[in-house]
């Protein structure tokens, strides 16, 4: 076994490198932060994907736990955009510091309906009749406030 | 020294020949009526979503893509474009237009009085559409309301304020036919209705595509920023994986698309998702 979890190391370190290379060129800490943060957001919302695809099966403690991962991080997401910062790499629209408590509201709907959908996805039908929720959490801050 | 002013002379006149008639525009008699009664409103409306024209032309400050005051602001290299209203208001937008005068529009990036249009307005993708499919588009407009919000002036920079030096740019970069013609059905969504390489080709000096590039990516043309390539070398996406993306948004990170391309996968809504396979066919078959 823990020649095993020696084996696993290189690996678990090649794929930690690759989740942190994206954003390895983002200067500005606070765009550096808000991004990896919106990576997590994606890591468990491409969890909650591939189950409803059927590209991997469907475990309901993974789902429910993805759905609470995404509704943390939603909470978190405003208080990480508070500094607008400066940095080449960001795709934040500055309207998003015009108008930071519609920004503020679009992300704490998500996190709402997230926490929401934590408690009740039991099954994969109920996780397929819901993707679109999520999506649309997605969708309604990603198509105003980013490039 | 008499005979040389003279030659000059000439050859300066002959220059400015040569320019008025690269840069004449169109007869409105050029344009073929033999649709204008169509009454197909159905196509009409999928060609309007897929055209992408509200995502242009709607009212600023509002989300209904029917209402089509125009506003929205493209900050470019030659200045500031403003989108006008396009709105059947007869004294605001285009109410009080026939169908030859839209059909010169689309087709011909010219207006009714015979001025260029800016290229700004992706004419040179609109000429590919068909004439079929503008004249339902025409009948389409016929039922969208009326909005009373003046269009603003462009501001532009000192030479690009010339118009009718437009006739030649379009002289040097109005496709003659398709970049990539096989197969038919994906060229006509891709490069005409779709426009994609309007934004995702990189522009040269003059701000013609850079059809070498083809969908490369290249510079944000109306804003900061870069537009991602969607050419296979590095976009690096199967076949389901593009038709995932046009349809939830969703890239293959579980990524959501954001800014313009949101809208555009939403106007695209209106495709089947076997249209949405043509423009994944045509992508990957990029060389």
């Amino acid at each position: 076994m823990k020649l095993l979890k020696l084996a696993l190391i290189p690996f678990a370190l090649a794929v930690g490198a690759q989740g942190l290379s994206a954003h390895e060129d983002v200067k500005d800490p606070n765009v550096k932060e808000r991004m990896m943060l919106m990576s997590q957001i994606a890591e468990n919302t491409k969890t909650l994907g591939k189950m409803a695809k059927g590209v991997m099966e469907f475990n309901e403690a993974d789902a429910k736990a993805a759905l609470a991962k995404i509704a943390e991080l939603s909470k978190a997401a405003p208080k990480a955009f508070e500094v607008q910062g400066d940095d080449p790499k960001s795709e934040a629209l500055p309207i998003i510091w015009d108008e930071f408590d519609a920004f503020s509201d679009l992300s704490m709907t998500l996190a709402a309906d997230a926490d929401a959908l934590a408690g009740q996805v039991a099954s994969l039908d109920d996780l397929r009749a819901n993707m679109g929720k999520i999506a649309g959490g997605c969708k309604a801050c990603h198509s105003k406030y980013r490039e | 020294m008499r005979g040389w002013v003279k030659g000059l002379g000439t050859l300066a006149l002959a220059g400015v020949g040569v320019f008025l008639w690269i840069t004449a525009p169109q007869s409105m008699t050029n344009v073929p009526m033999v649709h204008a009664t169509t009454n197909d409103i159905d196509r009409g409306g999928k060609v309007f979503a897929v055209a992408g024209c509200a995502n242009c032309h709607k009212t600023q400050g509002q989300a209904d893509p029917l209402q089509l005051g125009g506003g929205m602001v493209f900050d470019t290299p030659f200045g500031q474009f403003a989108a006008p209203n396009i709105s059947m208001d007869p004294d605001n937008g285009i109410g009080a237009w026939g169908y030859a005068e839209f059909y010169a529009a689309l087709k011909w990036g010219q207006s009714p009085d015979g001025r260029h249009y800016y290229p700004v307005f992706p004419y040179s993708s609109y000429t590919h559409i068909s004439d079929a499919d503008i004249a339902a588009l025409w009948a389409f407009w016929q039922n969208l309301p009326a909005v009373e919000r003046p269009s603003q002036d462009h501001d532009l920079w000192g030479p690009a304020r010339l118009r009718r030096a437009v006739g030649g740019w379009k002289w040097l970069y109005m496709p003659d036919g398709f970049e990539r013609p096989d197969p038919a059905e994906a060229a006509y969504l891709v490069e005409g209705l779709a426009h994609c390489a309007q934004c995702h080709t990189p522009r040269d000096i003059l701000g013609g595509l850079d059809t070498a590039a083809w969908m490369r990516g290249g510079d944000n043309p109306s804003g900061s920023g870069r537009i991602p390539s969607i050419h296979p070398d590095d976009l690096g996406w199967s076949r389901d994986e593009i038709i995932e993306y046009l349809s939830s948004g969703f890239t293959p990170e579980y990524d959501m698309a954001g800014g313009k391309m949101a809208d555009v996968i939403e106007s695209l809504s209106v495709l089947s998702a076997e249209e949405k396979g043509q423009i994944a066919d045509y992508l990957l078959a990029l060389e």
